[in-house]
Parts: structure tokens; C-alpha cells; sequence
């Protein structure tokens, strides 16, 4: 058969096995005083969200036009147009079904919708996560007392060898971005 | 029949000399006055049933067996190196391994915490299980592992001092997996048989290489007194002098204890625990730590056989406790390097560790048996 590379299992002698051996208990050694491990302690440590990260929605109601696009083009449905006191219909946005694809925030020809960098949210029910344009206005908040975060870790490649890189965590979690 | 007062007298002739709780503890000394703390052990000197229970415990061989380096000491060298086992694993593998439960000091009191839970978990019995065997085997397991502290020495604490210690020894811990086919045996399911039989099949490849090369020490040093051996050990350790036994002995140990590379009995990701596969709870703490008591054992053993057993600098407070401490440590370093080998090492399949044990590792027996005969045969041990 072309194409076909056949590959022989490794058959090393007595005093290779013993090298072999040495190696493995050496690179144990190594890592037991030493470990390059890059686990990030998730309530402790956050990552950091890079530029452009789609995250939780804020809506910017002076912006808006009321012109739809944004609950045509949400391929989950989970923009909904509401009527407001004012005559005009504003989005809200139900998370349950809510995908982060952000066509809404492309798809908005006065950019009345912004990212920020955080989607770590909880919901006590399925009916708390439709939110409506009131909230969409004001965007995620997380109080003082329930955050867990004391790091900001990120990857970095320093040398050819992925590194993680820790800094303290910011007194503002959530950054509201254009 | 002897007496209450012989009775007592017995013990107290035997007991174990500990100088920092027999000592008085003197507070304050003038002219004319001395006030000191009477010491622990004479609080109960005059009372009657007290001063019997008392002068029991700190009799040799209770003590030995009871205390150091028997069934305590054994509780105390298990619970970390559990911890230990699980932490250095995570540590090589890139992970973090127990640590919520006590963050400041890296989640230490973990298996503590896991025995806990053992403790008031329900214990299920399932229909299929010989149930009498099913429960009495775990607690049997307490017979073959604490006996031979009988006659495991540590220095001037001892229960038996008789010639035959160390094939006294390893008969006795050979018992253990008898224990553990029996227990695979009343379990009654595949995954416990399955496990069952590839114990069967380790307990075949390593318990001869493991008789021959303890035995090549007893030939090199002349006896099988464990203080006898420790003695003639006392400049020259015996891994100097015969170090493919210790390797062969070392090996074996790893095959007797199912560690990594030959923890094919308990292979979790195969027969998930094997033999063990059907008890919960308590019982399953008893069980989970048959493997660990039995390295714990064979630990000893080889830290008598072959790192000089309890020669090291004599610690004056500790009186008699000085010689089991430095055996407890010997074998607690011995104990850390066997757990160690989980982290980077796969698992051997049955025929290729089967195949090790009769061919490359019954060769070296056979060479360090050689070697001690030609040691022994030119008095070595006398010379040095």
C-alpha cells in the first residue's frame, strides 16, 4: 500500500530499558519540585478576557431606533421587542437562549449595543434570565462582598514555553467596550 | 495463676523507659523546698485496677504492637503519605490534588476528612455476597498485619526476640493476600473476581524473589535475628554491601503492595479497585488501606534488611522511643519514594509483570543469593 508508513513498536535492550526507567523517574523528579502546571483556580483566579470578547450585553437606549435588526438577525430568538411607555419597541434579551454570538451587536446600524469582558453570571430561575431593556441598560454587576477573585491570570509564551502570567485583580471587574 | 501483684510486677519489669514523661518535672527549687510535677506514670501507681492498665500499656510488647512501631504509628504514617500520594501525583501531573478542605496547609487533613465520611456512610451488604465472609475478611486483615510487629524489632522494644524474625515476618505478611483473594471470593461479582485472580497471579510472580532476597541477607549476615542483623549493620548498611538484593527486594515490594508500574490488581481504570469493588463505607476505609499497611510492614522490613533498621544518633528524652523513631522515618522516606512511582508510571499487563518476576527479577535473586554466599562464605560482616 502506498502512502502507508508501517512504524515498528520500540524494542530497546536491557540496559536502554534502564536509561528509559531513569528518564521517566527524572522527569517525575523534575515536576515534583518544579511543576510547569498552568491550572487557573477559577473562583480565585479569573483569565483575562481579551479585546473583543463577547460577553454580556449592555444597550445604550439613547442610541436606539427601534428598527429591529438586531431581533431579526438573533439566530437562538432571544431578542424580544417590547413596547415602552413611549410608543417605541427596545430589545430585551433572554439568556436562556442566548448564544453570545453578538450578530445583534454587528447587525446594529447606530452600535446601541456594547460588550463587556464578563460572562460569569448565575440566575436563581429561567424566568430571572430574560432580562429586560431596564436591566440591558445598566449591564452585569457583581457586588463588592461577593467577589472571589483575587488574580488576573494570563498565558503568555515566554521562550517557546507557555508561561502563566498573574496579576492582582482590578478594583472594577466588568469593563463596558465599544 | 499469677497473682495481681506479680502480674503487675511483670509489666513493670518490661516496660518501655521513656525519660521525657517518666522524668519529674521540677517547677521551682529552693533551700528547703522542691515542688515538681509528679510524672505520668506514677499518677496511677497506688490505684488499683488504673495502675494495672497502665503498667499494660507500657509493657514491651503491648507497647510494640499497640503503639511503636505497631498499629499507631501505622495510623500516623498512613494518613500522610495518602495525602502525600495524592498531592505529588497532582503536582507531576499538572494539577493541584486535595486542597480545598484546608487551603493554609495544602489540604493535609484530607484522608482525615474522607475517613470521616467513611464512618457514616451506610455499609450495604448486596444479596449476592456471601454476607458472614463478605464482613469478617476486612476485619481478619488486622491479624497478618499486626502480627508480625510481634517480631519486627525496633531496637529495645520488641514483643518476641526469637532467631527466626525476618522468615517469621514475611509468612506472616504473605497472609495478606490470602485475605485479599477471600475477600474478592465472598464479594461475589466479575470485576471482584477478575481482581481476585490478578492478585492470585502478583502473589505468584513476587513472593519467591521476595523470600530469596530477604533470605541473601540472612545468609550474608549469618542470622535471622532482626537485632542480631541490625547490629552487624551498624557502620556498614547492607545496601553497600549486597545492592542487588535490595533492588530485587525493592521491586518485589512494589509487586507485593500494588504500586505503580504493577498495580494491576486494583487497577481502577480496568476493575475499578478489583477485590474491593463491592464495599462501602467504613469497611471500605479498612480495605482501601490493606495495600498501605502492608508497604508500611514490608518497610520496615527493608529498612531493617538493608538501611541499618534503627542505628542513628540517640536522642536522650526519647530513652527508648529514639530507636523507633529513626526506623519510623527510615521507612516513612522508603514509604514516600514507593508512592512516588504512581505519578509517572503506567501499568505493566498481567503477563509482562508475570514475566519480570520469573525471568529478569528471579535472575538477580539468584546473582545477589550468589553474591551474599560469597560475602558470607569470607565473613564480610565480621570484618567490618
Amino acid at each position: 500500500m502506498a502512502g502507508v508508513k508501517k512504524i515498528k513498536p520500540p524494542s530497546p535492550d536491557f540496559l536502554e530499558t534502564i536509561k528509559l526507567h531513569l528518564d521517566a523517574f527524572g522527569v517525575g523528579l523534575r515536576e515534583a519540585v518544579k511543576p510547569s502546571r498552568m491550572t487557573v483556580q477559577y473562583p480565585r483566579e479569573l483569565r483575562k478576557r481579551p479585546k473583543g470578547f463577547r460577553g454580556m450585553l449592555v444597550f445604550d437606549i439613547s442610541k436606539c431606533i427601534s428598527c429591529f435588526q438586531c431581533a431579526f438577525v438573533c439566530p437562538a430568538n432571544a431578542i424580544h421587542m417590547k413596547k415602552a411607555p413611549n410608543g417605541k419597541y427596545y430589545p430585551c434579551v433572554d439568556y436562556a437562549k442566548c448564544i453570545f454570538c453578538h450578530f445583534c451587536r454587528d447587525t446594529c446600524s447606530k452600535g446601541a449595543w456594547k460588550t463587556t469582558n464578563f460572562m460569569d453570571v448565575a440566575f436563581r430561575s429561567v424566568d430571572e434570565m430574560l432580562l429586560t431593556t431596564e436591566k440591558l441598560v445598566n449591564g452585569p454587576e457583581i457586588p463588592e462582598e461577593e467577589r472571589e477573585d483575587e488574580y488576573i491570570v494570563e498565558y503568555e509564551v515566554r521562550g517557546g514555553k507557555l508561561v502563566l502570567k498573574k496579576e492582582m485583580s482590578p478594583d472594577r471587574i466588568v469593563e463596558v467596550e465599544d | 495463676m499469677l497473682s495481681y501483684n506479680a502480674l503487675l510486677e511483670m509489666f513493670r519489669q518490661n516496660s518501655v523507659g521513656i525519660p521525657l514523661i517518666t522524668r519529674k518535672v521540677v517547677l521551682y527549687h529552693t533551700a528547703t523546698k522542691i515542688a515538681y510535677i509528679p510524672p505520668v506514670t506514677s499518677l496511677f501507681a497506688k490505684i488499683p485496677v488504673l495502675n494495672l492498665i497502665v503498667a499494660l500499656l507500657f509493657w514491651k510488647p503491648f507497647f510494640a504492637v499497640l503503639f511503636a512501631p505497631g498499629l499507631v504509628c501505622m495510623l500516623i504514617a498512613l494518613l500522610p503519605i495518602i495525602w502525600f500520594e495524592r498531592k505529588v501525583t497532582a503536582r507531576v501531573q499538572w494539577r493541584y490534588g486535595p486542597l480545598e478542605i484546608s487551603r493554609e496547609i495544602g489540604g493535609l487533613i484530607q484522608p482525615m476528612a474522607d475517613g470521616m465520611r467513611y464512618f457514616f456512610q451506610e455499609v450495604i451488604t448486596h444479596r449476592e455476597a456471601h454476607r458472614p465472609y463478605f464482613l469478617q475478611f476486612p476485619l481478619l486483615t488486622f491479624l497478618p498485619v499486626l502480627l508480625p510487629i510481634l517480631v519486627i524489632p525496633a531496637g529495645a522494644i520488641y514483643a518476641i526476640n526469637t532467631p527466626y524474625s525476618i522468615p517469621i515476618a514475611i509468612a506472616l505478611i504473605s497472609l495478606i493476600p490470602m485475605i485479599v483473594v477471600a475477600i474478592g471470593w465472598a464479594s461475589n461479582s466479575k470485576y471482584a473476581y477478575v481482581g481476585s485472580l490478578r492478585e492470585a497471579l502478583m502473589y505468584f510472580s513476587y513472593e519467591i524473589i521476595l523470600i530469596i532476597a530477604a533470605m541473601s541477607m540472612v545468609v550474608l549476615y549469618g542470622s535471622a535475628n532482626a537485632i542480631e542483623i541490625v547490629k552487624e549493620q551498624s557502620v556498614v548498611p547492607g545496601i553497600v554491601l549486597n545492592p542487588v538484593a535490595a533492588l530485587v527486594f525493592f521491586i518485589a515490594i512494589i509487586m507485593a503492595t500494588s504500586r505503580f508500574p504493577f498495580e494491576i490488581p486494583e487497577a481502577d481504570q480496568e476493575v475499578v479497585f478489583g477485590p474491593y469493588i463491592e464495599y462501602t463505607g467504613i469497611i471500605f476505609g479498612v480495605v482501601m488501606t490493606i495495600a498501605y499497611e502492608k508497604l508500611y510492614l514490608l518497610c520496615l522490613l527493608f529498612s531493617i534488611l538493608f538501611l541499618g533498621g534503627w542505628n542513628g544518633p540517640f536522642i536522650p528524652p526519647l530513652g527508648d522511643l529514639s530507636p523507633v523513631l529513626w526506623l519510623f522515618l527510615k521507612a516513612f522516606v522508603l514509604m514516600m519514594i514507593f508512592v512516588f512511582f504512581r505519578t509517572f508510571y503506567g501499568r505493566y499487563r498481567l503477563d509482562q509483570a508475570l514475566k519480570i518476576g520469573w525471568s529478569t527479577l528471579m535472575g538477580f535473586a539468584i546473582v545477589s543469593l550468589g553474591i551474599s554466599l560469597g560475602l558470607g562464605a569470607i565473613n564480610i560482616a565480621g570484618w567490618l
